[in-house]
């Protein structure tokens, strides 16, 4: 019977063949014996249990890959003898054997060891492979090995078998999904006497056994960890039927959903009596031990929680003689995180196990010390509700103080300009400023930042109305900023590249007296400011003011606008508190001196770009300004960093990534930073590779640019790369839901004070009032709450583990979808828009929008109307990549527009050749009366490929071609047919590639990729190079193909394009990017 | 678990510090050292009303100070 069984559950196994012959899990009990033990007396009483119990009698056979169970033949059994040994030496060696792998085909799952103690005693130990059995029934033959027959078990009533799937829980640990192949690593874990005491007579008195207390104590603290309450957790079944046969481990899975606000008393015995249903999953063990083999697959992501009390001390006496019970440090766990616990003497001792690649040693530890905190809280009546429990262990308390910890501002009472003024008054005649070859020198900048304040002070502005900028990129910026906080006023600072409906806006939402204008924004929508626009020219002519005025620290130095949830972008005020602390620090950390250059590249709506602009102005260094054109190609970002040879400069990722796509290979000389977005560990290595250094950095805007950062150390890097520690003056909370603060290592909310702290929303007092609270531990003082989620690392380096709220970074733009769905709404043809962002990383992700329509037949070119309205509104990085029409949307069970639902249809088909594409067939139905219309839209940003007849791509046209549409280039022209599949599965953002193809393998590829989209969602463009070959109708290239370059006047509103061009032709790029960008 | 700062259906605290600044303070914590309350309890937006409408200088009262001398 007991073998049938066997048989069965091992053929589940076959999927899983690979795993189960490398072997897998074992499990091991130990015994510490006084007095020497011979290894022949062991190997005899072997055999004596190999009679006993048919599963040591037997192996398996290799039935083409299939572990089928057949007799042995009847070997002398696995019994290792060591070496007489010091006992720590011993225990390792031991260990070591224990975690060896069994050869299932040559003999039956099952070793002894025997090890001479130097102190005179001997430690034995049993290994057996979990299909063998389990732990309970390692130390049941491990007790008859030593001549004492087992205790007979318990038989718990079966349970339900059903189980819900759910997604996987993300562990408060550095890693990315677990790849552990069942290794794991161990911290050992104990409670002392008195909690132990204290711990049996609070179950006692609540009346459930004690391993009840700390499942469930175990469960709240991963929901502290996790903020997860509906954890399963595996678990051994108690027992078995046959008492004398051993048997694969049954493991029963434990659901409980933990209420956090219900007494702790009611909590346990809740606990407890979910114990009593355990769901019998048959599969269990078979997904716990095949999991390693397929982590992409989740298998058995429901179990990803062991937690194991094993009540039986292990033997007192074992072959006659006293003995105790000896825990190895175990290599293999099938779980993610599995907890051991014992009652051994007046305590209760343990381990915390976790998966090899998902936790570290420390993590581990710290766990352990939060249980030991979680208990002693909960066994002394705490009358607080479970899930207020304290979890921060008085050191761990210790360490977050001192990351925590605030600290005094580094620019004292100084602001702006007094820092530049000091160099304008030391090196007067060193240059300041260059843009290409204008050079100003420091008398200059001053003489133009005079004649400015003093031309801004005649105007004699409404008091307190701050100043807009929106001017081209000129080399005179640092003069106008300077001027305009010299004259007492914040800067507006503006891209004028932006929609004037935007500019508006921000002028009138600010309150700006003025708007300083260089013809940059055409006359015709001068008028549409609201405000007058002075000419710099006229403010250069002014008589330069003799006595420059210092700004107050706390006034605002800067009103910068981001994109808000409301709809509205929302003016955040910088004081010159936070912008002088930000660049005195700055300036410290990476040690910029009189004589080095920063270079210059981010617009001026974004805050870093004061940073770029003063930070070598405060250090008695050069600013050098590239220019738009320049700061937007990789090839001409490489011309001026040869030609300037700068010693700093900073961007967002996407600027490295062009920068490399365009052959850049680093400068040993240059010092880079980098932040605004995710930082991939790739980019990370790369860069400290290939360059002087690498800083990592982040701040929002609201804390005055950089709150954090490091340098990286040139070392291979952690999938989340880390950001660092704080700038002086700056200090960090990380809260979790409940505001409490967390332990280290546990993500929460990151909130940020000190210097850096905005003054809030400019005009918008309630927003500021929910964003900026109160620091809890400092006399009233403020945070600022970022809705960016982070953990302190082991080491106290802090890391970014995404957002909590809809908020978005787009190749580096940030963005709330609420504002673009508000600005779509706004239409009069539409109902409703919801706004869904499609794609895995930063440089894929791409806005959908889906649209319900006021009329059920909306007329032609609705999409075209709305979109041309949203250009009106919405900067371009803003803008949806492709719309769908929705007759309703679908909801959830609250009623909210279920977005979730959304995301999952399939995206619009960026091809504006589709207009008339049906949506194609759902795999899940849609809500009642939800009936999509039909998919149309069209890239915001057209792609254009490149023809080259015959001849290989030309380098630099692939190149210009990345640069311009930002986007990898994927050539499969020399792959042949059968790799096409494998060359794009393999690309890392296969959502951000475009293919080249040439004939026949046009097909090719677009097959592939809608391969790739059905499995991961997004999948790359495909453009086709005549001749296209047989194209079927489902299967058609985006392409269209043109040998005119000046027809794609007319293409705007498609997606992609294919520009036939000659071998050696010269290409005009600035006809194509009008052509292609010029969609407003 | 709903975040006590986001929970549109809890009870709130107009909390002010010395620099005249407001904030909105979930009324089942303890008021934090160095903000007293200026008004409250009361629905998320009855505070927010009473923010808009009484927080108008948004400049700290320190700089009022300075600027006003």
């Amino acid at each position: 019977m007991s073998e049938r069984i066997l048989v069965d559950r091992l053929a589940l196994f076959q999927a899983e063949q690979t795993t189960f012959w490398a072997g897998g899990l074992q499990h091991s009990r130990a015994v510490l014996v006084a007095g020497e033990i011979d290894p022949a007396t062991v190997a005899a009483a072997c055999a004596g249990l190999r009679r006993r119990h048919a599963a040591l009698r037997q192996r398996f056979d290799d039935a083409g890959g299939e572990p089928r169970l057949v007799p042995d033949d009847g070997g002398p059994p696995e019994v290792v003898a060591g070496a007489t040994r010091p006992l720590a030496t011993a225990l390792a060696a031991a260990a070591a054997d224990a975690s060896r792998r069994f050869d299932l085909r040559a003999r039956p799952g099952f070793r002894v060891g025997v090890y001479p103690v130097e102190d005179g005693r001997t430690l034995v130990v049993l290994t057996l492979h979990a299909a063998v059995g389990g732990r309970s029934a390692a130390a049941r033959l491990l007790r008859e090995l030593g001549g004492q027959p087992a205790a007979p078990l318990a038989v718990p009533e079966d349970g339900p078998t059903a189980i819900e799937p759910r997604q996987p829980i993300t562990w408060p640990t550095s890693r990315g999904p677990g790849r552990s192949r069942g290794r794991s690593i161990t911290a050992a874990w104990s409670l002392g006497e008195s909690d132990t005491a204290l711990l049996h007579r609070f179950a006692a008195d609540v009346g459930v056994p004690v391993a009840s207390v700390l499942r469930c104590a175990l469960r709240v603290l991963l929901f502290r960890e996790t903020g997860e309450r509906d954890i399963l957790i595996g678990s051994p079944r108690a027992g078995h039927p046959g008492e004398a046969v051993v048997t694969p481990e049954d493991i029963q899975i434990l659901p409980y959903v933990l209420g956090p606000r219900i007494p702790c008393a009611d909590a346990v015995r809740a606990e407890h009596a979910a114990a009593a249903h355990p769901i019998r999953h048959p599969d269990a063990l078979d997904l716990l031990l095949s999991r390693a083999s397929r982590p992409d697959r989740h298998a058995g992501a429901e179990l990803q929680v062991g937690f194991r009390f094993d009540p039986d001390p292990g033997p007192a006496t074992w072959a006659g003689r006293e003995a105790c019970d000896v825990d190895l440090p175990a290599a293999h766990s099938p779980y993610e995180l599995e907890v051991e616990v014992a009652p051994r003497g007046g305590l209760i001792v343990g381990a915390w196990r976790g998966a090899v690649g998902l936790f570290d040693e420390q993590t581990l530890e710290r766990m352990g010390r939060s249980y030991t905190t979680l208990i002693r809280d909960l066994v002394r009546g705490s009358a607080a509700p479970i899930g207020d429990l304290d979890v921060i262990h008085p050191d761990d308390r210790a360490r977050l103080a001192a990351w925590e910890a605030p600290t005094p501002s580094v620019s004292g009472g100084h602001t702006v300009v007094d820092l530049v003024g000091e160099w304008i008054g030391r090196t007067p005649g060193e240059p300041a400023v260059i843009l290409g070859d204008a050079v100003r020198t420091y008398r200059e900048l001053d003489d133009a930042a005079s004649r400015i304040a003093a031309g801004l002070r005649a105007l004699e502005l409404p008091p307190a109305s701050p100043v807009g900028i929106l001017v081209a990129r000129r080399v005179e910026l640092p003069a106008i900023l300077l001027g305009v906080a010299r004259a007492g006023r914040a800067a507006v600072p503006m891209d004028p590249s932006h929609p004037v409906e935007r500019l508006a806006h921000i002028v009138g939402d600010s309150g700006c007296g003025a708007v300083i204008g260089d013809g940059a924004l055409p006359d015709d929508q001068v008028s549409a400011l609201g405000a007058p626009v002075i000419p710099l020219s006229g403010l250069l002519a002014a008589d330069p003011e003799p006595d420059g005025g210092r700004p107050h620290p706390e006034s605002l130095a800067y009103v910068l606008y981001t994109s808000g949830s409301t709809g509205r972008p929302k003016g955040v005020g910088v004081t010159h508190r936070g912008l002088a602390n930000c660049l005195v620090a700055t300036r410290e950390l990476l040690d910029f001196r009189p004589g080095r250059s920063l270079l210059a590249v981010t617009t001026i709506s974004f805050d870093i770009a004061m940073l770029e602009l003063y930070l070598a102005l405060t250090s008695g260094g050069r600013t050098i300004l590239a220019t738009t054109a320049q700061a937007r190609s990789g090839s001409q970002l490489q011309v001026v960093l040869a030609r300037h040879r700068p010693d700093i400069m900073q961007a967002t990722p996407m600027t490295w990534h062009i920068l490399f796509a365009t052959g850049w290979p680093g400068d040993p000389g240059l010092t880079v930073s980098c932040g605004g977005d995710v930082v991939s560990p790739e980019l990370a290595s790369r860069l400290t590779a290939c360059t002087k250094e690498f800083w990592h950095t982040y701040g929002p805007t609201e804390a005055s640019m950089y709150a954090v950062c490091e340098r990286l150390p040139r070392e291979p890097q952690t999938s989340v790369v880390p950001v660092g520690r704080p700038l002086p003056g700056v200090w960090l909370r990380i809260r979790d839901a409940a505001n409490r603060p967390v332990p280290p290592g546990v993500i929460g909310e990151l909130h940020i004070g000190g210097a850096g702290v905005a003054r809030g929303y400019v005009g918008a007092p309630g927003p500021t009032a929910e964003r900026f609270v109160p620091d809890p531990t400092g006399a009233g003082g403020r945070l600022y709450r970022t809705g960016d989620l982070a953990r302190w690392r082991a080491d106290g380096r802090l890391e970014l583990r995404g957002r909590n709220d809809r908020q978005v970074k787009i190749r580096g733009h940030r963005i709330e979808p609420d504002e673009i769905e508000s600005v779509l709404g706004r239409h009069p043809e539409i109902a409703y828009a919801a706004i869904v962002v499609t794609g895995h990383d930063s440089g894929s992700k791409r806005i959908v929008a889906f649209l319900q329509p006021r009329q059920p037949e909306p007329g032609p070119d609705l999409v075209t109307r709305v979109a041309a309205h949203a250009r009106q509104a919405l900067p371009r990085y803003m803008m949806p990549s492709s719309y769908a029409l929705m007759s309703a949307m679908p909801l959830t069970s609250t009623g909210k527009v279920d977005r979730t639902a959304l995301a999952r249809i399939r995206p619009p088909q960026p091809n504006g050749a589709a207009d008339d594409r049906e949506v194609p067939p759902r795999r899940e139905p849609l809500a009642a009366g939800v009936r999509p219309l039909r998919w149309t839209g069209r890239e915001d940003r057209p792609a254009l490929a490149l023809l080259g007849g015959d001849t290989a791509w030309p380098a630099p046209a692939v190149a210009e071609f990345e640069r311009w549409f930002r986007v990898a280039i994927l050539d499969v022209s020399g792959c042949r047919a059968r790799d096409v599949a494998a060359r794009l599965a393999t690309h890392e953002a296969p959502g951000a590639a475009v293919v080249l193809a040439r004939g026949d393998l046009a097909a090719m590829a677009v097959e592939a990729a809608e391969d790739l989209r059905e499995h991961i969602g997004v999948a790359p463009k495909v453009l086709a190079v005549e001749p296209t070959g047989p194209a079927t109708p489902e299967h058609r290239p985006h392409t269209i193909i043109s040998r005119h370059p000046e027809l794609l006047r007319e293409w705007r509103d498609t997606n992609l394009v294919l520009l036939a061009l000659d071998p050696g032709a010269a290409m005009d790029w600035s006809l194509l990017a009008s052509a292609v960008a010029g969609t407003g | 678990m709903t975040n006590p700062f986001e929970d549109t259906d809890a009870q709130y605290l107009v909390l002010v510090n010395d620099e005249g600044q407001h904030s909105l303070w979930p009324a089942t914590i303890d008021v934090p050292q160095g903000w007293a309350t200026a008004y409250g309890a009361d629905s998320r937006a009855g505070c927010l009303q009473y923010v808009e409408e009484h927080w108008t200088d948004m400049r700290p009262k320190s700089l009022i100070d300075a600027e006003r001398g």
